[in-house]
Order: C-alpha cells, then sequence, then structure tokens
C-alpha cells in the first residue's frame, strides 16, 4: 500500500476510496454522513495503516512546494509587508493617522483586537475541551486549529501595543513600576487583558509544541533516514519559468534533508517513542487540557470585561462574559473551516481524515454558538428595555436604527441568521456554500464588535456625539494583519505536520486491541458493535 | 471487566435491571407523607401567623416550588444534550435522568397553589392591599406611582405572566412528555429510528428551552423586586440549578447499584463521568456568579447593586460569604483527585452535599426580599422542604414503575463498554 505516493495515489484516483471500492453517494458524501445510531462511522478512511498515515501527513511537508503555494505567499507577504509598513507609519506620525475622535477613542485597533483574540478561541476549544469531553474526530483538526489560535493571537496583541501612540512605553502594560514604584492601575481591564491574553498565548503555544514533538520527532528520524540525499533546488524563489541562464546560475544542490534533520531534531527535543516518553506525553496532554480549558473562558471573559466594568450604556450588561466566549468560538470554528476547506482540497490525502462528517460536526457548532450569540443578543435588548433606563434603551435604539444602522443589520443577519441554514443537511454538507457562510459568519463578527465600539459615538450628551470612519491607514493595517496571520499559516501548512499523526492513529481501528479485525476466531461473543469502538468520540 | 466479553442476557436479565413489584413503595409514600405534612404546615403558618410571618412562609413555599422546577427542568436539559449530541456512554444512565425529568408537570399544581395562597393572603391580610406578599408587582397600591412599574406594566401584568407561564408549562410538559414516551416506546420495539427522532426533537427543543428558562427564571424570581434587573439572570439560575439533577441522578443510579442493580449497566466509569459533570457544573456556576457579581460590583450603580446590597448586609452576610466556599471552592477541590472521583461512598455525599447547598443558594437568591425575617426561620425548612419531598415522593415511585435502563437503545453496547482510559 505504502508504495504508492500519496500525491500519485491522488492522481490516479485512489485516495478516499482505496481498497473500498466505494463510489460517492450523494446521501452520505464520503460515507460519514448518517443519521444511522447503530453503528459509528471511521474517522480515517482509505482503508489506511498506520504507515501510510505517516507517508500523507509527512509527505505534505517532504514533497515539493506545491505550485500554488508560491503565489498565496506571495501575496501574503505583500499584505503583511503592507501591514508592517502601516504600523511603522503610525508610530513615526501618531495615532492622529487612524479615524479616532473625542467620543470614538477606540476604533478598528480594539476592533481588530478582539476579533483575532476570538478567533483564536477555536483552537484551544477543539484541543481541550473536546479533548475532556472524549469527541475523537478532533483529532484531524486540532493541530491546525491550534496553529491558527496561535497565530491569531499573535495578530490581536499588535494592536494594543500599537495603539498605546507611544509604543515605546508599551512595556508599561506589564506589570512593573516605571517609576518611583509606581504600578500600573490592577483594576483596569486592560491590565488585565495583558494577563489574561498573555496566559492563553503562553498555554497554547505550550499545548500546540508539547502536541507536535512526536510528529516532529518522526519528521526528524524520516529526514535522517534520507541524510545523504542532496536536493537540487531549481529556481525555488522567483516565478516560473525563467530564462534558461538565469536557471543555470541558481540550481543550486543543498544537503536539505541534513538542515531539515538538525532543525527537526533540535524542536523533537530529544524525544524517542519510548513507552516511558508516551507515558508523560499523555499525562501532560490531559493536564494541559484541563489547564487550558478555563483559559478558553477566561480569555473572552476578561476582554469583554473591557466594555462592560465601565457604565456606558450598551457595554455595561452582566452577559457579557458568557456571551463573548460564545461569539469567540462561533468565529473561532468559521476561521478553522475557512482555511480547512480549501486546505482539504489543496492537500493530496486529507479527505481521508477531515471527513465530511468532521465538516459537519463543525457547522453544528457554529449553529449552537451562533444562536447563543443570538440569545444573548436578544436578553441584552429586552432588558435594555425591561431596565427602564432610558440611556441603555436609547442605546440600543441607535444601534438598531441610529448612523451605524447598516453595521447592525449586517451582525445580525451574519451572526444569527446566516448560521441557521446548518440546520439543513444540504447546507452542512455542501463544501461552497459552507465556505461562503464561514466567510460570512467571520464577516458578521468583524461587525459585532464595530457595533459595540462605535456605542461610543453617541454618549450622554447629545452635544459631543460624532461620527467615527476609518482612515485609509486604518483599513490597510486591518488587511496587513489578515497578511501576516496568513503568512504565518502559508509556514505552518509548509514546515509542520499540519495533522496530529500520532493522535490520528490514535483513533484508527488499528490502535484499538479488542478490535474484531485481531479476534477474527470470533471468541467476543455478544459485542455487537460493527464499526470501530474507537471512532466519532460522544462515548 | 472485560471489555470484550460482555454477556447481554444477563445485562438485561430483569433482576439487574428492573426493581421487584412494589420496591421503594414504603420510601415514597414516606416521603409524600412528610412532604405533605411539611406543606401543610407552612400553608397553616402563613394562614394563621401575622403579615410578616406569612411573608415568609410563602417565599419559602416559592423557594420550594423553585426547587421541584429546578430538578426535572435541568435534567430535561441533560437528556436533550445527551440526545443532541448523540451520545452513546449515557445509553444506560439516561433512564434515571429521563425519570427525573418527567416530573416536570409537578410545577403547575405548585405554582398555582402559590398564586392562590397568595391571593387568599392578600384578601385576608394585605391590610386593605396595601402589603405586598410574593411578587410585589402584583400589588396595585404598593406599585402605585412607582415610574419604573410604569414603564413595565406592558410586561409585569397579570394576564401576560399568566400566559407566559402556561407557555412555558407547554414548552417543558411537552418536551418531556415526548422524550419519555419515544424512549419508552423503543423499550418495546427496539426501533433505531426513535434515537433519530429524539436526537431531532432535543435539538430543536433546545432553543425553546433556553429561552424559557430564562424568562421564566425573569418572571418567577427576578420581578420578586420588579426593579432589579440583569442580563445573565436566566444563564446564572441554569448554571446553579444544573448540579440538582445530575446529583439526584447519580445519587439514584448509586443507591440502584447498592441494591445489586445495573450490574455493568452503571460502573466506575460512569460514576467518574457523572462525577465530571458535577464538577463541571460547580465550575460553570463559580464562572457565571462571578462574573455577574463582579460586574455589578465594579460599575456600582445602585439600581444594580441592591440586590446584593441586602444579601451583603446583615443578616444576610453570613450567608453570602458562605455560598462562593461551600459551592465552589469545596467541591472544586474535593472532586478534582480521580480516585474520590471513582468512589460511590464519596460521590453519594458530595450530591447530597450539592443538592442543599444548591436548596440554600436558591433560598439565598430568594428569601432575603422579605426585609425584616432573618435567616433560617422555622418556617423556611418547613415550606421548602415540603414541596421538595413531594418531587421526591413522586420521583421514588417513578423509579420504580419501569425497567431502569432503555432496553434496546441502539447505542447500549458502547454504554456497557464505556472506558475513562485517562
Amino acid at each position: 500500500m505504502s508504495s504508492i505516493h500519496p500525491d500519485q495515489a491522488e492522481a490516479l484516483g485512489l485516495v478516499g476510496k482505496r481498497g473500498q471500492g466505494v463510489e460517492r453517494d450523494p446521501e452520505t458524501i464520503d460515507g460519514t454522513i448518517t443519521d444511522d445510531p447503530t453503528r459509528r462511522v471511521p474517522l480515517v478512511l482509505g482503508n489506511r495503516d498506520f504507515h501510510s498515515v505517516t507517508e500523507t501527513i509527512c509527505g505534505w511537508v517532504e514533497n515539493k512546494t506545491p505550485n500554488w503555494w508560491f503565489p498565496a505567499f506571495a501575496v501574503s507577504n505583500v499584505l503583511a509587508i503592507v501591514g508592517t509598513v502601516m504600523i511603522l507609519f503610525l508610530i513615526v506620525t501618531g495615532v492622529g493617522v487612524w479615524g479616532l475622535n473625542n467620543p470614538v477613542s477606540w476604533g478598528w485597533a480594539i476592533v481588530n483586537f478582539v476579533w483575532w483574540v476570538g478567533i483564536g478561541h477555536a483552537g484551544t476549544l477543539i484541543s481541550a475541551i473536546l479533548c475532556l469531553l472524549k469527541q475523537n474526530w478532533r483529532t484531524s483538526i486540532n493541530r491546525f486549529a491550534e496553529a491558527m489560535t496561535i497565530f491569531a493571537v499573535i495578530c490581536a496583541g499588535t494592536f494594543p501595543g500599537i495603539h498605546v501612540g507611544r509604543v515605546w512605553f508599551a512595556w508599561f502594560l506589564f506589570p512593573i513600576p516605571n517609576y518611583n514604584w509606581i504600578w500600573p492601575n490592577f483594576r483596569s481591564p486592560l491590565l488585565w487583558d495583558v494577563f489574561a491574553v498573555g496566559t492563553y498565548f503562553t498555554v497554547s503555544l505550550l499545548f500546540w509544541y508539547m502536541g507536535m514533538i512526536p510528529d516532529l520527532a518522526t519528521l526528524r528520524d524520516r529526514a535522517i533516514a534520507r541524510f545523504n540525499q542532496k536536493v537540487t533546488f531549481g529556481p525555488m524563489w522567483a516565478p516560473h519559468p525563467l530564462p534558461a541562464f538565469v536557471k543555470k546560475l541558481t540550481t543550486v544542490s543543498i544537503p536539505a534533508n541534513k538542515i531539515a534533520s538538525y532543525f527537526y531534531g533540535v524542536l523533537a527535543l530529544g524525544w524517542r517513542f519510548s513507552s516511558r516518553h508516551w507515558w508523560n506525553y499523555e499525562k501532560a496532554y490531559i493536564l494541559l487540557a484541563g489547564v487550558a480549558a478555563p483559559l478558553v473562558l477566561s480569555v473572552h471573559s476578561v476582554v469583554s470585561f473591557d466594555f462592560a466594568v465601565s457604565i456606558i450604556p450598551g457595554w455595561h450588561t452582566t452577559i457579557f462574559p458568557p456571551y463573548f466566549v460564545a461569539g469567540a468560538i462561533f468565529s473561532g470554528f468559521a476561521m478553522v473551516l475557512t482555511l480547512l476547506i480549501p486546505a482539504r482540497a489543496l492537500y493530496p490525502g486529507m479527505k481521508d481524515f477531515v471527513t465530511a462528517r468532521t465538516i459537519e460536526n463543525m457547522c453544528k457548532i457554529i449553529t449552537l454558538t451562533g444562536s447563543m450569540v443570538g440569545f444573548a443578543y436578544i436578553m441584552e435588548f429586552f432588558i435594555a428595555w425591561y431596565g427602564a433606563n432610558p440611556y441603555e434603551a436609547e442605546a440600543f435604539m441607535i444601534r438598531a436604527f441610529g448612523p451605524y444602522w447598516w453595521a447592525y443589520w449586517i451582525m445580525m443577519f451574519c451572526n444569527v441568521v446566516s448560521p441557521q441554514v446548518f440546520w439543513f443537511k444540504w447546507c452542512r454538507t455542501n463544501l461552497v456554500f459552507i465556505f461562503i457562510i464561514s466567510i460570512i459568519v467571520n464577516i458578521g463578527m468583524w461587525f459585532e464588535r464595530l457595533v459595540i465600539v462605535t456605542t461610543l459615538s453617541a454618549d450622554f450628551v447629545t452635544s459631543s456625539w460624532g461620527y467615527y470612519s476609518p482612515t485609509w491607514v486604518d483599513i490597510l493595517t486591518f488587511v496587513g494583519s489578515i497578511g501576516i496571520f496568513m503568512t504565518l499559516f502559508l509556514l505552518f501548512c509548509r514546515f509542520l505536520p499540519m495533522l496530529a499523526i500520532s493522535e490520528v492513529k490514535n483513533v484508527m481501528p488499528q490502535a484499538d486491541p479488542h478490535h474484531p479485525m485481531y479476534h477474527k476466531d470470533g471468541h467476543h461473543n455478544g459485542d455487537q458493535h460493527k464499526a470501530s469502538d474507537r471512532s466519532e468520540g460522544g462515548h | 471487566m472485560s471489555t470484550v466479553n460482555l454477556r447481554h442476557d444477563l445485562i438485561l436479565a430483569d433482576d439487574n435491571i428492573r426493581l421487584r413489584e412494589g420496591a421503594g413503595r414504603g420510601l415514597s409514600i414516606a416521603l409524600l407523607g412528610l412532604g405533605a405534612l411539611l406543606t401543610v404546615l407552612a400553608v397553616l403558618g402563613a394562614v394563621a401567623g401575622d403579615a410578616l410571618t406569612a411573608r415568609t412562609a410563602l417565599f419559602a413555599l416559592h423557594t420550594g416550588f423553585i426547587l421541584s422546577v429546578a430538578f426535572p427542568l435541568t435534567a430535561l436539559v441533560l437528556v436533550m444534550i445527551f440526545h443532541a449530541t448523540n451520545a452513546g456512554w449515557s445509553a444506560t444512565i439516561r433512564r434515571q435522568f429521563e425519570n427525573i425529568a418527567s416530573l416536570i408537570w409537578i410545577a403547575v399544581p405548585f405554582f398555582f397553589g402559590i398564586l392562590i395562597l397568595q391571593a387568599v393572603l392578600t384578601a385576608t391580610k394585605g391590610e386593605g392591599g396595601s402589603i405586598p406578599y410574593l411578587w410585589k408587582w402584583m400589588n396595585a397600591a404598593y406599585v402605585e406611582g412607582d415610574p419604573a412599574f410604569e414603564h413595565k406594566r406592558g410586561y409585569l401584568n397579570y394576564g401576560f405572566f399568566l400566559v407566559r407561564s402556561l407557555i412555558y408549562f407547554a414548552i417543558w410538559i411537552g418536551l418531556s412528555f415526548a422524550l419519555n414516551s419515544i424512549s419508552r416506546r423503543q423499550d418495546e420495539d427496539g426501533d433505531p429510528k426513535h434515537t433519530i427522532t429524539l436526537g431531532r426533537l432535543s435539538c430543536i427543543g433546545l432553543p425553546f428551552l433556553a429561552f424559557s428558562i430564562a424568562f421564566a427564571g425573569f418572571d418567577w424570581l427576578m420581578s420578586l423586586d420588579f426593579h432589579w434587573f440583569s442580563t445573565m439572570y436566566g444563564v446564572y439560575l441554569f448554571a446553579s440549578c444544573m448540579v440538582l439533577s445530575v446529583a439526584l441522578g447519580t445519587l439514584t443510579l448509586i443507591t440502584l447499584s447498592s441494591f445489586g442493580k445495573l450490574a455493568v449497566a452503571f460502573t466506575e466509569e460512569h460514576l467518574h463521568d457523572l462525577a465530571k459533570l458535577l464538577f463541571a457544573f460547580t465550575v460553570f456556576w463559580a464562572y457565571i456568579a462571578f462574573s455577574q457579581y463582579f460586574l455589578i460590583w465594579y460599575a456600582n450603580i445602585p439600581e444594580e447593586t441592591m440586590f446584593f446590597q441586602v444579601r451583603r448586609a446583615e443578616p444576610w452576610t453570613g450567608l453570602s460569604v458562605a455560598i462562593p466556599i461551600a459551592h465552589f471552592i469545596l467541591p472544586f477541590i474535593l472532586l478534582l483527585p480521580r480516585p474520590l472521583r471513582r468512589s460511590r461512598g464519596f460521590i453519594s455525599f458530595m450530591c447530597v452535599y450539592l443538592i442543599i447547598i444548591q436548596m440554600i443558594e436558591t433560598y439565598w437568591m430568594i428569601r432575603p426580599e422579605v426585609y425584616g425575617v432573618g435567616p433560617w426561620h422555622w418556617l423556611d425548612f418547613v415550606g421548602i422542604v415540603g414541596p421538595v419531598a413531594i418531587f421526591l415522593g413522586l420521583f421514588v415511585a417513578k423509579v420504580a414503575s419501569g425497567p431502569l435502563i432503555p432496553l434496546k437503545d441502539p447505542r447500549l453496547h458502547e454504554a456497557l463498554k464505556h472506558k475513562n482510559h485517562i
């Protein structure tokens, strides 16, 4: 089986059906979409053995860079550079280049910060909370989602840093006495943000990295096996095709596998696959999952405190913490889908791991969290009226019918109405449709934060009302942050194992010593199961 | 226990999954008798005492009503989550939660009992309608000229209040009846299609349940003092009460297995996961309760702080300090070690403990609205335990009335093999 290279298998149309002979059927898609409660669908398709799993996932790293990668990387890079230039421009000029004004002293920067932090929630939810809930389908997406989390939090962290104006004073954010033992204000939610986001980033990074160590060791060992094979690079870094003379000049042979073995070797921290290593690994994994689970709640709760502890109408409401958390998971899952659906189409063999069922489950989570957000909107609106506070009620009326009415209704449509489509099976199984909805949700969640922030434009005193609109610097900084995110993400796809090899193997039937395939003599009478014990999760 | 060789015929034998005829009848009758006695005592206390005593008794009975609704209502949420998530591990233990949920109808007689008692008390010792009994807004003399009430009149009026309450009852009784009867039908015909129906019904029902619980919380508890409001209140009520049904269900399962029932169907593994749920809901409560308290404390706006102001002042100070410790810190530490979570003795203790703590917390949410009477009045005990004991008596009879597990659930084998590897 493993004699066929994954790329070749894809070309031959074997991936996803190898050994099964099952044609795609419109009802069950790849065989995993079914209501049948008598069986659990397999998590890994294609009749794979352990070796072919390793081959496929490592192949994405070891094979020639796919052609689509270079233009994608180039575009992301250009955007990242634009973003960086905008930040430099801001620093040398001052925050006046942004559209901030007197009532709206927080603009796109805080919107982008909250948006990116929110997106960064999916990874830890998938890897920690779904791990504690034993949802085994998460194994094929957790690495991917965790990487996305890390990069999203990096983008998020940028904005408060540059928003302080004089970035060289950004260290004031940290609890260090800056002058005459003057400490930062511990009662300020902005300081809690530093703790919350800092802790979250640290734990997510550790979780991601620790989970990756066995897979890095696999890549290291595979690189060592090909130690002396030199790799001849053509004009890799330049657009194709190049004139012949350039080709001659730039063709170089370098010991790429040697470099890779050191790169992965250092990162693998001496992992040798001994059973003691695995024992420690499993223990550490579950402990980190336990530590990370409350962080999923705490980060966005603290971010919601940024708004809710103030006494500004429309901001101060007690449902903010759980409502922000639900919204964060909502946008995070949408972003995972936005990235996963193209990746699944572009990487050969990925469909065997990220099954239609996995995507369907994510759609269901989007509907669940989207409805929670809708619930919170309705509670807010109801209590704004019930509370009999004219300012509160007015703030909500201005949101819905004031100068930013369009933002409000975009938010309502994208966050509350659009995820409801996933009640229908066709919508949950049509990839193009899911992709579009995932983008709509991302837009909606961005607008949610905009609606919250622009509440500032109409405060208690009518004479100080204003209207906030972004400048081109605001817009390009935001676009640039997407570029930074995509750049990091594409580097991850190219150089690190995108799926958790060991975890995927763990949920395959072969990993279960009680599986019928090992007991052909049938001595396990009374055991009715048809599919694998280790499938799908929800046990 | 080997996970491979399961003798389904032994597991599904009658002496393992059914109680003998008449089992638990004594306990059920004793609980019903006790409950009826205490409830009647509370009602007598209300009718015979002075206005303040009557208010105390009515608030205590109201707390008892809320608690005896909270048990089946949260069990209904749990059963629906099991169905909606296609859970396999819970197949064997689900029936006991269905049993709890099936008693949701108890809300109706209690609710109308409370309303009638309030009307009688207002008529007999309302001193011409000037003393508000339970819901202040129901008293025309009290709300006279209150601008906050004028604003809310469209929502807080007798007719609309009744209509809303009837809608909640319709949603809850409808869902619990449908889920129970389909699950029992599957006991007979074993059709896996019923599982699909149950899953769909639960998914569609959950949003209705979410809104009805939140608004029932607004109507029955938050509007006791109509000035106060909190957007989090529905979530807070849900978060605090969830522990009730998890604890009662777990306690029932432990009791049944201590009588030699449910071998293999309810094992340490299920116990472990139920204990995790207890832990999870304790922590979730702490998160929600803290967030609500913290935001109100920080903003320090009088119309919001009034709820905590009353509870932070004497004579409620001690209880307000004790609840976070007893409801969060202690259970958090005690439920963390794995061996404790797998110990039947310890978890039964924790279940009783958490139910009592939750009863005290619900009491703390409701009773401080009676100004001038401190905690731990004898009527509090009588009025709260009465309705809850009636509920428990009915529940014991319900458990004994049928098979203890869903006999032909297609995911039964998953639950029987359930294991916590880590």
